[in-house]
């Protein structure tokens, strides 16, 4: 038995058929939207273009090495400033313990944000970077085309430590000091004191961090506005050399439009029922 | 959930290849099915199509409304969208964008880009003059 296809069906296929071959020739002449196509049409220019247009891609992808460098720096940001409230609600703990009795439960809650501090740390990594916590860390961030000019943003590390029970800080920088915040020991007022006293220089350091930290950001940012607006003007020369002039293009339209006018390409559809429809406005 | 219209009295508009014009009072309606349908203001009628970049609007106009013709409108259009190229070769992306939605049969967002169109091309006219 032999399939046969309804008049309508075959009228459709042809129409999508011809549709088809139309969008391989259409493709073909949308391609040639620019003045030099090819390194034939002007070689210097075309060169020079592909030159520009190469060098902004590169850029392009340096800058999604920044925006990513800037997502790292806030990940470590969000983390000093949650650890900053951590320990100052230590402080207040110890604080309290001065004047009350019950010493041992506010060892046991603040021996306990204690450890919070250091997985604190820990969990503040964005993309496997982590500023805050390891002891060689920092991120280098490359600028240029071929990542000669950099910034290398360096971290810190806070880490618990659950052998000497502490948590201890290290600061970027050479020859940073390490400072420690050791278990609680509110026995005397003396060493509550001293306790308070190792919060508040840990609390002095990670502001110094914060403040390095936030000036990398700045500088970042600053460079990563200056890639954008580079891209756009390399994309604009890349144009510029190979795209047709628009005072030209002006010209050109007027001209098409005088000889559509006289019916070259004219609208040779007046006999169709759309047509007919569309005069009715 | 239909497409809700409201008609201005005495407005016209096209609904699946009939001229619909409303009377004196407002009119609600709502559209449950998919249809063509062009409203008064988004049409352009054969006399105003006078400029290149309006011929092609007025094509992609007739492909949308009379869909029976589609193999003669798409070639009225491809060969009004060459002369353009030829002749404006920076409104590429903008008629890429037309070319996309007409190939995808989406008729009603290539009028819309169309207008975008017909808005650059009177913009590389007024350099001229």
């Amino acid at each position: 038995m032999t399939i046969a296809l309804t008049s309508g069906m075959r009228q459709n296929l042809t129409a999508l058929q011809q549709v088809d071959s139309l969008m391989e020739t259409t493709q073909n002449r949308l391609s040639t939207g620019k003045k030099v196509n090819s390194a034939l049409d002007d070689p210097v220019n075309f060169f020079k273009a592909e030159d520009h247009y190469n060098r902004a891609s590169d850029l392009e992808a340096k800058k999604d090495g920044m925006s990513e460098a800037i997502q790292t720096i806030e990940a470590a940001n969000t983390g000093i400033e949650e650890i900053e409230n951590l320990l100052d609600q230590m402080k207040s703990l110890a604080s309290a313990a001065k004047t009350s009795d019950n010493d041992t439960d506010l060892e046991e809650q603040y021996n306990k944000l204690l450890v919070q501090v250091g997985e604190m740390a820990e969990d503040s990594s964005y993309g496997g970077q982590n500023l805050i916590q390891g002891t060689s860390n920092g991120i280098s961030v490359e600028f240029n085309e071929d990542g000669t000019n950099t910034l290398s943003v360096s971290g810190f590390n806070i880490a618990y430590d659950s052998g000497s029970k502490a948590i201890t800080m290290t600061g970027s920088g050479a020859g940073a000091s390490a400072i420690t915040i050791s278990e609680a020991n509110f026995d005397s007022n003396a060493s509550i004191e001293s306790a308070i006293g190792e919060i508040d220089s840990v609390i002095g350091q990670l502001r110094t961090e914060a403040q390095k930290l936030s000036s990398s950001l700045s500088t970042i940012s600053i460079r990563s506005d200056f890639t954008s607006s580079m891209i756009n003007t390399l994309e604009t020369g890349g144009d510029n050399l190979t795209l047709a002039d628009m005072n030209e293009e002006g010209a050109n339209m007027l001209m098409l439009q005088t000889r559509q006018n006289l019916g070259t390409t004219s609208l040779s559809l007046a006999s169709q029922a759309a047509q007919s429809v569309l005069q009715l406005f | 959930m239909g497409l809700k219209i409201t008609l201005k009295p005495g407005e016209r508009m096209i609904i699946g290849g009939a001229v619909i014009t409303n009377g004196p009072a407002k009119t609600n309606f709502i559209i449950e099915n998919t249809v063509p349908i062009l409203r008064e203001k988004d049409i352009l009628s054969s006399e105003k199509a006078t400029s290149p970049a309006r011929k092609i609007y007025f094509s992609i106009q007739l492909m949308y409304i009379d869909e029976n013709n589609l193999p003669a409108h798409h070639k009225l259009y491809w060969g009004l969208v060459k002369d353009f190229l030829d002749a404006a070769p920076s409104a590429k992306g903008r008629i890429e964008r037309i070319s996309e939605d007409i190939l995808n049969g989406r008729y009603y967002q290539a009028l819309k880009n169309c207008k975008k169109l017909i808005a650059y091309e009177e913009e590389i006219i007024a350099r001229v003059q």
